[in-house]
């Protein structure tokens, strides 16, 4: 047995087998078995995060030693902000119910978060002046149900007319319902054989190239 | 009334710096982008370790000493930069990969698999004639939409009942549309949050 190999194979089998036992299984071994897989999980996440973070100061410490491009100065902000939002959550030791960590979440991380995320609608707009064009028939049905659940969203028209607002809850209740559930089904048989692939060992691509 | 509050004109500075960039790249954007970066992986370092804390170490303490070894499981990850020892990071990230794959097993057969036959398996005649024919509309969607996925069978693509992937062709084309249209929406809608934060909570104009 090649224990570089084969004993994490091994582990993959016997933690994934664990798991689907604890939901199909009413045995007390496997349960409490399982409640611990699930907290070493936790655990676990918590580590890899602190592989990220390894690799983010890999990478942008490499930039500001280099200095060759000209905003390495980026990478330096960086790094502090990320060792200062550290220092404020640990030091404390109430992590993020201290009044500090709370006062940079609201200041700066949560109106970033929201300003990233909802300006990504620019970016929507502009893909879809550029893509919604009905050239055929493919392309016209992807665009007239955009625009239709666009229209029906936007206030001002369902208050005009109200046949938008209903024309939007139909698509979304016969049309989107009935292929999403199609294309959910189609998710749920790929994940298991996959699973299943992964867990007899026919999937090894998480082991690494080396 | 412009607010007086520091945490608010900083707020506010940070929801002019992000959409900024919708004009062009610059270096008030950049200068948010790296900001959000640090704090966003601080945040999660804060977290994680609240979680060792409370997964792990509360369980050592209180005299679970097999909860031991996922610490070392853990300083095990860090074999990752190590070109002789590479292969110990894999006994971690087995565990991990086992975990994950063996819930998203349970999951893919309950949720996704068998709740989505069971909700499409219900009467097709209902209470009223729209009912009836929005569940016509979800069963030829859904057999069709599934149809376009078989790729074990090239048959079904072609001759008489190619219309059959075809149809559910169309229906996905026709959600994707629906779920395009409603995240556009629902994204400018997050963004009248944060102007209406910028107009009432930082000018108070409105």
């Amino acid at each position: 047995m090649d224990y570089k190999r084969d004993i994490p194979l091994v582990i993959t089998f016997i933690v994934g087998v664990i798991a689907v036992m604890d939901y199909y299984t009413t045995f007390s071994a496997v349960k409490e078995t399982f409640t611990i897989i699930k907290n070493w999980g936790v655990v676990l996440q918590a580590f890899a995060l602190g592989l990220g973070a390894a690799n983010l100061f890999r990478v942008h410490g490499k930039r500001i030693s280099d200095r060759k491009t000209s905003e390495w100065y980026f990478s330096a902000w960086l790094l502090f902000m990320l060792i200062v939002f550290v220092v404020v959550g640990l030091g404390t030791g109430q992590f993020e119910a201290s009044s500090q960590y709370k006062w940079i979440y609201n200041a700066i991380f949560l109106p970033l978060g929201a300003t990233m995320y909802s300006s990504l609608a620019f970016y929507m707009a502009i893909g879809a002046y550029k893509i919604l064009r009905a050239r055929n028939i493919d392309s016209f049905l992807l665009f007239a149900t955009a625009i239709l659940v666009i229209l029906g969203n936007t206030p001002i028209f369902p208050a005009t007319f109200p046949a938008f607002f209903y024309t939007r809850e139909w698509i979304f209740t016969a049309i989107v319902g009935g292929a999403y559930r199609g294309i959910r089904i189609g998710i749920g048989i790929g994940a298991v054989v996959i699973g299943i692939k992964t867990l007899i060992g026919m999937e090894t691509g998480y082991l690494g190239r080396r | 009334m412009v607010s007086s509050d520091p945490a608010i004109w900083i707020a506010a500075f940070f929801t002019i710096a992000a959409t900024s960039y919708a004009f062009r790249d610059n270096i008030v954007f950049k200068f948010a982008e790296n900001t959000f970066i640090g704090i966003a992986a601080g945040h999660a370092i804060v977290m994680g370790v609240k979680n060792i804390r409370d997964y792990g170490w509360a369980h050592i303490m209180n005299g679970e000493m097999i909860y031991a070894v996922v610490f070392v499981l853990g300083i095990m990850l860090y074999f990752r930069f190590s070109r002789e020892y590479y292969w110990v990071y894999r006994y971690p990230i087995a565990f991990l990969v086992g975990n994950g794959v063996g819930i998203s097993i349970r999951a893919g057969i309950h949720s996704d698999f068998i709740k989505n036959i069971a909700a499409t398996a219900s009467p097709i005649i209902a209470a009223t004639p729209l009912d009836t024919v929005n569940n016509i509309l979800i069963f030829v969607g859904c057999v069709t939409a599934l149809s376009h996925f078989i790729f074990t069978y090239e048959g079904i693509h072609k001759g008489t009942i190619g219309w059959i992937p075809k149809v559910g062709r169309w229906m996905m084309l026709l959600s994707f549309g629906a779920s395009f249209g409603n995240t556009v929406m629902t994204r400018f809608g997050m963004y009248q949050g944060r102007v209406l934060f910028l107009l009432r909570d930082w000018l108070g104009v409105v």
